[in-house]
């Protein structure tokens, strides 16, 4: 990849990046979105773990990924204000470990 | 994906729309939330700057990529299409395709951004599927702190982490071996969980189900988007909204 590409993939990304914030300033979204903007959230977020945990690359073992997101899971209805390096550990640590006895 | 019944969602109840004070909800990003970040991130910009120079490009030029792109999914999809020989122009397209979903969360950050014209256009740059959330679930006074914290850590902890893998070469271990492809989806999730009520358990449900089982329908990016929007709609068509579910909660 040359430069120009670079160039025009980080122009690109920036663009769509500020789209939202420059255009919208603070003006209020009217308040039938009220609804919308409070589910929001979850969905994308719910999205997001889902398809991660997923997983897209092909040959990268996805069961102790997902045995490994499925930790936390299990741990967050228990302890629910544990700490973000506790997640991340949990959930690396599970896979790592599923990796190396060859799951 | 099955995420499993949280209490949060019954029994202790969450302070529903009124986030304003620090008690609950997602809480406040410490100095630890931020290191763990950084660790986690460091290690995998490590991993991109080495991918990214065994497939050819240069030190430099992987270093910038990502400070001025700071996105890895899209970075390494614009990497691997240009090594696999898909010509620089599907390269860039599969990159900035992977980077609509910018779009909606610029969009959710927005109300977040204040402050002068250049203010929101430099902040902009932090937008990113963790920064944003961050924000979301944090209290309502501290959400631009989050955001910038979390945003700014990121973008230095990829650049710094991508320009050690490029520079120091391959002397690093697997991203898989360590399991920090798990991490990262675990982390989303400690910040999907205060956001769990009765309309977004549905939402989210919803959501999941659909991104995953559009995964290799649509292109890579847009099943994320897609089932984002499915789950919301759905839920909210599902779900009466009760009187005043605006500024207070119950």
């Amino acid at each position: 990849v040359s430069w120009p590409w670079i160039f025009a993939l980080a122009i690109g990304t920036y663009v769509m990046r500020a789209v939202g914030p420059l255009t919208l300033r603070e003006r209020e979204l009217p308040q039938a979105f009220g609804p919308l903007v409070e589910t929001l959230p979850a969905a994308l977020l719910a999205a997001l773990v889902a398809t991660q945990a997923w997983g897209t690359e092909p040959g990268i073992p996805r069961t102790s990924r997902i045995l490994g997101v499925a930790a936390v899971a299990g741990l967050l209805p228990i302890r629910p204000r544990t700490p973000l390096l506790v997640c991340l550990a949990v959930a690396a640590v599970v896979a790592a470990a599923i990796r190396t006895v060859g799951a | 994906v099955n995420i499993p019944p949280s209490p949060s969602s019954g029994s202790t109840r969450r302070p529903a729309g009124g986030r304003d004070s620090g008690d609950g909800g997602g809480g406040d990003i410490t100095l630890w939330d931020l290191g763990a970040l950084a660790f986690a991130v460091l290690l995998y910009g490590a991993t991109f700057g080495v991918i990214a120079t065994s497939l050819g490009l240069t030190s430099w030029a992987a270093t910038f990529m990502s400070f001025t792109v700071v996105a890895a999914a899209a970075q390494l999809a614009t990497v691997a299409v240009m090594a696999a020989g898909g010509g620089p122009l599907a390269a860039v397209g599969a990159g900035l395709l992977l980077n609509v979903r910018f779009i909606p969360l610029g969009i959710l950050a927005s109300g977040e951004l204040s402050g002068r014209r250049w203010v929101r256009g430099l902040a902009a740059h932090l937008i990113d599927d963790f920064t944003v959330a961050v924000a979301l679930v944090s209290p309502l006074g501290r959400r631009r702190r989050a955001f910038v914290g979390t945003g700014l850590t990121i973008v230095i902890a990829w650049t710094v982490g991508t320009a050690v893998g490029a520079f120091a070469g391959e002397d690093f271990a697997d991203p898989y071996v360590l399991g920090l492809d798990a991490a990262f989806p675990a982390g989303f999730l400690l910040l999907l969980v205060p956001h769990l009520r009765s309309r977004t358990w549905i939402a989210a449900a919803i959501a999941a189900v659909t991104a995953v089982a559009l995964g290799r329908a649509l292109p890579p990016g847009l099943p994320l988007l897609v089932g984002a929007a499915a789950g919301t709609l759905a839920a909210v068509a599902a779900v009466p909204i009760r009187p005043r579910s605006g500024t207070d909660g119950q």
